[in-house]
C-alpha cells in the first residue's frame, strides 16, 4: 500500500492502480470522455488531466500535469490535486479546444459550461462535427465485440474513424456498441425498411423478427454472432429481449 | 484471389504479424501502391483485422492507396528550399505536367509530390527525381529536366516493352 494525498484527503492505494480508479473509490470526481471501465485506457481526450507531485529525495515535490485515467500510482507520498487553479485552467483550455472542434455536441457543451466555458476562442472547421477522435468506438469494437470493423485512419487534420476504404465493412455486424459507448453521440443509428443502418460506417444489416411477438429482435448478424459465441439453441437466439426473458422465466419456474 | 507476389513477400517475412510495415513496404515497392485486394489478402493471411492494415497503410506517407506514376518527382518545400523559391518550382512542374501536387499524370508516368525537407538544405531548392537529388533548382532547369526525362521516357517505354 502506498500513501497518497488527493485534494488534501490522505488515503492509501494499491500500487499500479490509476489516479482515476483511486478517485472513484474515494468519491473524488474527475471528468472523463474517452474512458470506460471495461476498456483499455487511451488518454485521448485529456479532460481528466490532474496535477501529480512526486516527492523527491530532498523533500521537494516535482509536480506534473498527468492524465488521471492512465497514470499508475507508483510512488509513496504522491500528492494529487484535481481542483487546483492550474488544473482548472488546463481543463478549461482543453474543453475550449474540444468545443472548437464540436461546437454543437451536447455532451461537450454541457461539460464545458460546467467549467464556465461557454464559447471557444478558436475557429470551428465544421459546426456539424461531433467526433472528438477518442477512439472509444474502435476500442469497444476490438476489445469487447472482437470484430475490429473500424479504426482511426489518417493523420492530423485528416484523422477520422472509418471502416476500411470508407465502404460497408464485412466485419461490422451492426451491433451498435460503438454508438452506445460514444461519449458525444457522434455515431448515428437508424432503422429503415427492416434494416439497421450505422451511417458513419455505411453499415446496413437486415433486422430479424422475434419468433414470438414479431417485433424486431436485432440485426441478424448480431444474433448469429451471439448464438455462436454463447452456443444458444435456435429457439432462444431468435427472440426479442422481452420474449426471451418471459420464456426463460417460464422455463425456470417449470424446472423449479 | 491469389496474389502471387504478395504471397512471396508474406513467405519471406514468415507470416509474422509484427512485420506488417515491412510487408506493406515491399508491396508498395512492387506495385508502386497498395492495391485494395492485396491489403485484404494480407489481412486474411496475417490474421490482422483489415481495419488495422488499412489504418497502417493510411498513416505513413511512404504508402499510397492510389497508384503512383513510374517516375516520382518530390519537390522540397522545407524552410530553406521554400525561401529560395521551391514553391515556384513546384508550380512550374504542376503547369508542365498538368497535374496538381500529390497527383499522378493520367498516363501513369509521373507522380508529383511536395515534401518538407529532404535533408539537403545547402543544395536548395532541391527536387528529387526517382531518388536522384537535383540541387540549385530553378523553374527553367526543372523544365529542361522534365523534357529530358520525357525524351528518355520514350526509351524507358521501349525498355519496359522488352521486359514484358
Amino acid at each position: 500500500m502506498l500513501k497518497v494525498t488527493i485534494d488534501g484527503i490522505e488515503a492509501e492505494a494499491d500500487k499500479e492502480i490509476t489516479i482515476l480508479q483511486l478517485a472513484k473509490k474515494l468519491g473524488v470526481e474527475i471528468p472523463t470522455l474517452c474512458h470506460h471501465d471495461a476498456i483499455t485506457t487511451y488518454g485521448a481526450c485529456r479532460v481528466c488531466t490532474v496535477e501529480a507531485g512526486i516527492p523527491r529525495s530532498d523533500g521537494k515535490l516535482r509536480v506534473r500535469m498527468v492524465t488521471a485515467c492512465n497514470y499508475p500510482i507508483r510512488d509513496n507520498g504522491i500528492v494529487i490535486n484535481t481542483k487546483s487553479e492550474r488544473v482548472l485552467a488546463n481543463r478549461r483550455m482543453i474543453l475550449e479546444l474540444l468545443l472548437a472542434r464540436c461546437p454543437n455536441a451536447k455532451k461537450i457543451k454541457d461539460l464545458a459550461a460546467e467549467y464556465g466555458v461557454l464559447k471557444s476562442r478558436f475557429p470551428s472547421e465544421n459546426p456539424e462535427e461531433e467526433c472528438i477522435l477518442c477512439g472509444l468506438c474502435t476500442r469497444v469494437c476490438q476489445e469487447i465485440i472482437g470484430k475490429s470493423a473500424i479504426s482511426l485512419v489518417g493523420r492530423g487534420f485528416e484523422r477520422k474513424v472509418l471502416a476500411p476504404f470508407d465502404e460497408p465493412s464485412q466485419d461490422c455486424i451492426a451491433c451498435g456498441a460503438c454508438a452506445y459507448i460514444c461519449p458525444t453521440g457522434a455515431i448515428k443509428i437508424e432503422i429503415e425498411d427492416g434494416k439497421l443502418l450505422i451511417k458513419n460506417w455505411k453499415t446496413s444489416r437486415e433486422l430479424a423478427k422475434c419468433l414470438i411477438c414479431g417485433e424486431y429482435a436485432g440485426p441478424e448478424a448480431v444474433l448469429q454472432y451471439i448464438k455462436e459465441k454463447a452456443a444458444l439453441p435456435d429457439d432462444i437466439y431468435l427472440l426479442c429481449d422481452k420474449c426471451r426473458r418471459k420464456k426463460l422465466q417460464k422455463e425456470l419456474i417449470a424446472s423449479a | 484471389m491469389e496474389d502471387k507476389k504478395a504471397r512471396e513477400i508474406l513467405e519471406h517475412y514468415k507470416y509474422e504479424q509484427n512485420q506488417l510495415i515491412h510487408i506493406l513496404q515491399d508491396i508498395q515497392t512492387e506495385y508502386r501502391y497498395l492495391p485494395r485486394e492485396t491489403l485484404s489478402f494480407v489481412s486474411r493471411e496475417l490474421k490482422i483485422p483489415l481495419s488495422r492494415v488499412y489504418s497502417v497503410g493510411n498513416f505513413y506517407n511512404a504508402f499510397s492507396l492510389k497508384p503512383k506514376g513510374r517516375h516520382l518527382i518530390s519537390v522540397c518545400l522545407g524552410t530553406a528550399c521554400h525561401v529560395r523559391g521551391g514553391k515556384r518550382i513546384s508550380e512550374e512542374i504542376e503547369r508542365v505536367l498538368n497535374v496538381k501536387s500529390g497527383g499522378t499524370t493520367p498516363d501513369q508516368e509521373y507522380t508529383l509530390e511536395t515534401v518538407n525537407c529532404v535533408g539537403a538544405c545547402a543544395l536548395g531548392p532541391v527536387i528529387v527525381v526517382d531518388g536522384k537529388y537535383h540541387g540549385q533548382m530553378t523553374s527553367a532547369k526543372a523544365k529542361k529536366l522534365l523534357s529530358a526525362m520525357k525524351d528518355s521516357g520514350g526509351n524507358g517505354k521501349n525498355g519496359k516493352n522488352k521486359k514484358s
